[in-house]
């Protein structure tokens, strides 16, 4: 039976979910069905935690109703990973991936040390809170700005990779990352430039965190091996949301 | 497109390759082709130090020579991932995991923390060290001991399974695990019924690297993404092998040439 995986873009506006698509559909398995959606209402990009703060509800309440249509799995497809503890808690029988956390398990397999070459200097806080989040702090060579917005990637891809190249060899050789991650979702299409010109691998977070759902998909077809449901991924007592009438209050029912 | 891992059992005995094989059979992906080796010489268990130093140059000349056989992956079967580093140092063209980096891996990724059920006392501090290196220390709950050998586990499963249940509700119950890892090789046969009785995942270190290796030799087939040879994994010289008589001075003619 074919796995079904929901990449969801968290920002209004559908100009990414063809080419993002386009871009998955090339390197999914062939027993794999990828959809690509975004949110209908809110911010056009997350580069702001107060956007992120106003998607929440949405990617939430998409990614409960993936699970309720059968998908597999669902990708939130923002570097920031946004929600990814709250979509575990919140579901069941789908598993749940983000950019970030894919492409670290990833690179650090692949070498030592990694850096994450992210658009504007504005991201690395939180993203660093991630990195140790996820115990990979000690992994870290660098973070490296290429001073470009989360629009600004394909509007001129020429400077863009011209800027991901010099930023990368540049973490490469004077941080000494073994290994570089692309820090954007939209950064997709440069990583395979990018990895013969230096010669390390190039983590495209798009592509990580895809291969990393279709990977934890088989583990839990295969093995039951899920999010675990004790503790910390622990869902809340839907009799809870319902006494409080939730759903009404967050216009959760379409 | 077909993919080949070695799985090397780094002791000097092939009495677990058979049952091994067999149990890889039931978790591999239909495309994937697997062959069980151990080596010819050495100790039957490593459960210490000495005798891992001991076996370290003839598995990483297995895992070379699997390179050499055109094989996509290596496996090192031992919870204490012996030879990993130096495996990823010496090879281009296959990748190489092992069964702690994978399980922990995958542990952090379906739970906040996570509990190591071993055999013996004796092998936590250096596992601890591999907690800590691969970046895990903040998401290890416990260390849990049911003092058995790696060659009881399979001798009386009742007793086993009996003893890594208490040992894992105590890891769930106590120590707040999220998922429990079983940290040897030779415990496996026993993750499903502990993972239904306790209600969390019981990741098996067989299965984990194996799915692991697929889930690595898939991105390196896509995307080029394979372990990085800079620095790190950078490898040793050729020539100074050569020169230095390595091949002959270790009995491994044919490796590096």
């Amino acid at each position: 039976m074919a796995n079904r995986i929901l990449f969801i873009n968290p920002f209004k506006g559908e100009i990414f979910d063809q080419p993002i698509k386009a871009f998955i559909e090339k390197e999914k398995r062939s027993d794999t069905d990828v959809e690509v959606v975004s949110l209908k209402r809110g911010p056009e990009h997350l580069e702001y935690h107060y956007y992120e703060a106003l998607t929440l509800v949405d990617t939430l309440k998409t990614i409960k109703h993936a699970e309720k249509e059968g998908y597999d799995a669902a990708v939130i497809g923002c570097f920031y990973d946004p929600g990814l503890r709250e979509a575990r808690e919140i579901t069941n029988s789908i598993v749940i991936t983000a950019p970030a956390e894919a492409a670290m398990h990833i690179a650090t397999t692949l070498g030592h040390q990694f850096s994450i070459i992210v658009g504007r200097e504005k991201w690395i806080p939180k993203m660093h809170e991630n990195v140790v989040n996820y115990g990979f702090k000690e992994k870290l060579a660098s973070f490296k700005s290429v001073g470009l917005g989360v629009h600004d990637f394909h509007r001129d891809e020429a400077e863009t990779a011209k800027r991901l190249k010099a930023a990368a060899k540049e973490a490469v050789e004077q941080d000494r990352a073994e290994v570089v991650i692309l820090g954007c979702t939209i950064q997709f299409g440069f990583y395979k430039e990018l990895q013969g010109y230096l010669g390390v691998p190039v983590i495209d977070a798009i592509l990580a965190a895809f291969k990393y759902a279709e990977f934890l998909i088989e583990l839990r077809k295969r093995f039951g091996w899920g999010h675990s449901k004790v503790y910390g991924y622990e869902s809340p007592p839907e009799a809870e949301i319902q006494a409080w009438g939730l759903e009404a209050q967050y216009g959760a029912k379409e | 497109m077909t993919s080949r891992i070695l799985w090397i059992n780094p002791i000097g005995s092939d009495d677990f390759d058979q049952p091994i094989q067999a149990f890889l059979e039931t978790g591999k992906h239909p495309e994937t082709q697997i062959s069980v080796v151990s080596l010819k010489r050495g100790p039957l268990h490593l459960e210490y130090h000495y005798y891992e130093a001991l076996i370290l140059a003839d598995t990483l000349h297995r895992v070379k020579q699997g390179e050499n056989e055109g094989y996509d992956a290596a496996v090192i079967g031992c919870f204490y991932d012996p030879g990993l580093r130096e495996a990823r140092e010496i090879t281009d063209r296959l990748v190489v995991t092992a069964p702690a980096e994978a399980s922990m891996h995958i542990a952090a990724t379906l739970g906040h923390r996570f509990s190591i059920i071993v055999g013996r006392k004796k092998w936590i501090p250096q596992m601890h060290e591999n907690v800590v290196k691969y970046g895990f220390e903040d998401r290890l709950a416990s260390f849990k001991s049911v003092e058995l050998g790696v060659y009881d586990f399979q001798r009386d499963l009742a007793e086993t399974a009996k003893r890594l249940k208490a040992a894992a509700k105590e890891a769930v119950e106590e120590d707040l695990a999220e998922v429990i890892i079983l940290g040897c090789t030779a415990q496996f046969g026993f993750y499903k019924e502990l993972q239904e009785d306790l209600g969390v995942p019981v990741i098996d270190a067989i299965l984990a690297p194996l799915k692991y290796a697929e889930f690595l030799i898939e991105i390196k087939n896509r995307f080029g993404w394979s372990q990085s040879k800079r620095y790190g994994y950078e490898g040793p010289p050729k020539e100074e092998i050569t020169k230095w008589n390595l091949e002959k001075q270790y009995g491994f003619e044919g490796i590096w040439t």
